[in-house]
């Protein structure tokens, strides 16, 4: 791709919710989620997305609310 | 081993410094004790401020000292403990005042300038407890300095930074931990008392490595919220870098940490952390420091088995030291604006009457114990309306009873007619339920306004008698009369209700109010806040402009836009801003039609000052009769609090 930026947002959508995360990596339901943002999901796309995923997983376990102060 | 001595160290020198801070006079005391709770939450795990930098997963900055003596055998007694005592307050002070500098220039913390006394005593005291350590003429005082003049100056490096293109970038330029130079300076105090100065060089590469790993787990910790806040880091520009992406003009959130996935950035900061507590371990065995290398082995291990769970293979070196971090590597943040808008709107929803906003009258107005004006309360929910919330019940319960009140000012027969009611009612009527209904109730009055208005050639405050409209017949002196914005506010509400169908009582009100800022400018106003008034003639003129009426010449539209201009720029100087002074500051901004000028530092403040409710403390709107023929300001939470929030909201919707 060629401006990164959307694709960069997306993932960072994906990062903090929790459902986007989850249809992003149904693959059924990829391309309906890519294009619910304004990504076309063309195979170049696919490609790079799914090499994202696995990075994806691993950093949104480490994503999470801090413990409240009360 | 190394825990224990920090715990046995804290036990000894606790009270000390309870002591000492216990003889604040109370304002210092005050900001001191918020301080308290903020470090407390940042730098220990339970969130007691007598546990910080106790433990695995914080920085031992209050254990330097005494493990440094120990390590360099300082031999035990009176000295010793003395030492250790002086080292440990001088950590903890420098500590909070460390904190207390972030805060400061956090825009969207609730520190403000105020606490620089704060910083001021924190840096005096802590350097009065170094002092004592060692004689006089000591070469100690200049080089424990050094770190200190080194840290302002990298101060001045980062601000600088954050407005020069390109320097911003440079993950170099940002990568320093936030506890190294007070560490250092603890470290030379040591180092001269032991007689270690050759060793300093090493101890403080070995304290910085340390330093800027934990400074490399705190940039990630807030990632989201530096993002938000638009604060760079370390963390934030090797992300950068790696995805390629500027800086300037500032990134959106969410592409950062996009970025922060794709290029895998997370691992290659948790790596450089892992490794940063390796060498300075190594470093700490090779000098025989042996408390730290002890310490260092532990971080060691737990960063190792944070670098193991982000790459997804488990376990990490094994070791005794507790396992899983239970704090997330980065942390959620919601944006401040937005909380804060959440909070705002459920503070302003709570009580549909706003009764806290009714200006009441208990010190027997009209010979009655209780007499009260709910026109604040039509301000309020002309604000809630603009912003799409549907209050329809509430508007329609407001009109309904200021139509059975008479229109008028204060819920008493003797009170007169007036025409903030008739505005606010005309102004409301399209976010109630049937707004045809609540105009031609309004007929009459608007009948008696436009006669008084013809008669006078000017739009009055208080309108003369009405048909249908019963008065008791008690002598009063009506105040305010003459006030432009009340003018203002009528002229809006005519133009809402009908441009055309009004068209004469707006002409020869506009003319005259217009004609009068022209020549007073914001004289022109008797009741309300300058600033508030601005904010309402600005958005007259945006009105009139949209109608038939804005073309003609007879209204001095020009002149009076040009006097405005003149005003909104003497009133940005403004130095220092309360909370609703900064809310109007940008609502006026907007209704000039200049958004460009909103100083993004009233947001700040506005932010600063809300309370946890939600709310904002009432600040003096409008003068208001007290106690027979007194006038003192009328002030209100739930108004001031939906003044905030309309700042709020539009500076939300202009971002």
């Amino acid at each position: 791709m060629s401006d990164e930026s959307p694709f960069h947002a997306m993932l960072g959508k994906a990062l903090v919710d929790a459902d986007f995360r989850a249809r992003l990596m149904d693959p059924e339901q990829q391309a309906d989620a890519l294009s619910s943002i304004g990504i076309e999901p063309t195979r170049e796309v696919l490609n790079e997305l799914n090499q994202s995923i696995e990075a994806l997983s691993q950093l949104s376990q480490a994503f999470g609310d801090e413990i409240a102060a009360t | 081993m190394w825990a224990d001595e920090q715990t046995s160290s804290r036990d000894r020198h606790w009270r000390d410094l309870e002591r000492l801070l216990g003889e604040l006079p109370p304002r210092l005391l005050r900001q001191l004790k918020l301080v308290e709770y903020d470090l407390a939450l940042r730098c220990s795990s339970s969130g007691r401020f007598r546990d910080i930098f106790t433990g695995v997963d914080q920085f031992p900055l209050l254990s330097v000292g005494d493990w440094l003596l120990a390590d360099w055998a300082m031999t035990a007694g009176p000295d010793r403990e003395r030492a250790e005592r002086h080292l440990f307050i001088a950590a903890a002070l420098m500590a909070a005042r460390g904190h207390t500098i972030g805060g400061i220039r956090d825009t969207q913390s609730f520190y403000d300038d105020g606490h620089v006394t704060l910083v001021e005593y924190l840096t005096g005291r802590a350097a009065t407890e170094l002092a004592r350590l060692v004689p006089s003429d000591s070469p100690f005082p200049e080089t424990w300095s050094r770190p200190w003049l080194e840290e302002l100056e990298q101060d001045l490096e980062d601000r600088e930074a954050v407005g020069w293109p390109g320097r911003g970038d440079d993950p170099e330029m940002l990568r320093h931990g936030l506890w190294s130079p007070t560490a250092r300076i603890l470290a030379a105090a040591a180092a001269t008392l032991t007689g270690h100065e050759n060793a300093r060089p090493d101890v403080d590469e070995m304290l910085a490595g340390l330093a800027m790993s934990f400074q490399i787990r705190d940039d990630l910790s807030t990632l989201q919220l530096d993002l938000q806040r638009g604060r760079p880091s370390y963390a934030i520009a090797v992300v950068a870098r790696a995805a390629g992406i500027a800086l300037r003009p500032w990134p959106a959130p969410a592409v950062v940490l996009g970025a922060l996935v794709a290029t895998r950035s997370a691992e290659t900061l948790v790596t450089e952390q892992l490794e940063l507590v390796r060498v300075s371990r190594r470093a700490a065995e090779r000098l025989h420091l042996e408390s730290f290398a002890a310490y260092a082995n532990d971080v060691e291990a737990r960063v190792d088995r944070r670098l193991a769970s982000l790459r997804g293979t488990g376990g990490g070196r094994r070791h005794s030291s507790p396992a899983t971090p239970t704090r997330p590597l980065i942390v959620a943040a919601e944006p401040t604006s937005a909380t804060a808008l959440a909070m705002a709107k459920g503070f302003l929803l709570a009580d549909p009457s706003f009764r806290e906003s009714w200006e009441s009258h208990r010190e027997g107005m009209f010979g009655s114990p209780f007499v009260a004006s709910r026109f604040p309360a039509g301000l309020v929910l002309e604000i809630l309306g603009s912003h799409g919330h549907d209050v329809s019940a509430e508007v329609d319960e407001f009109l309904a009873f200021a139509e059975a009140n008479g229109f008028r000012y204060y819920d008493h027969r003797a009170s007169r007619t007036d025409t903030d009611t008739v505005g606010v009612y005309l102004r409301l009527a399209r976010h109630a339920g049937d707004p045809d209904r609540w105009l031609a109730a309004a007929g009459t009055v608007l009948a008696c306004l436009a006669r008084d208005v013809e008669a006078g050639g000017s739009v009055p405050v208080w309108i003369g008698e009405c048909e249908g409209i019963d008065a008791e017949p008690r002598p009063v002196v009506a105040l305010g009369e003459g006030c432009g914005t009340v003018a203002a506010h009528l002229l809006l509400g005519l133009v809402d209700a009908g441009p055309d169908t009004y068209g004469e009582t707006i002409r020869i009100g506009a003319t005259a109010l217009l004609d009068r800022i022209a020549g007073v400018g914001l004289r022109a106003n008797v009741n309300y806040p300058h600033l508030y008034a601005l904010g309402v003639f600005a958005r007259l003129v945006g009105r009139l402009d949209g109608t038939r009426l804005g073309s003609d010449p007879a209204i001095p539209t020009r002149e009076a836009t040009a006097i405005l201009e003149v005003a909104l720029d003497e009133a940005r100087r403004v130095r220092r801003p309360t909370a609703q002074e900064a809310a109007l500051l940008v609502i006026a901004c907007q209704e000039m039609g200049r958004p460009g000028d909103i100083d993004p530092r009233w947001a700040g403040v506005v932010l600063r000052h809300q309370r946890f409710d939600g709310s904002w403390l009432g600040e003096p709107f409008a003068a208001a009769p007290n106690r027979g023929r007194a006038v003192t300001w009328y002030s209100s939470t739930i108004l001031t609090s939906a003044l905030c929030y309309d700042a709020l909201e539009r500076l939300r919707a202009g971002a």
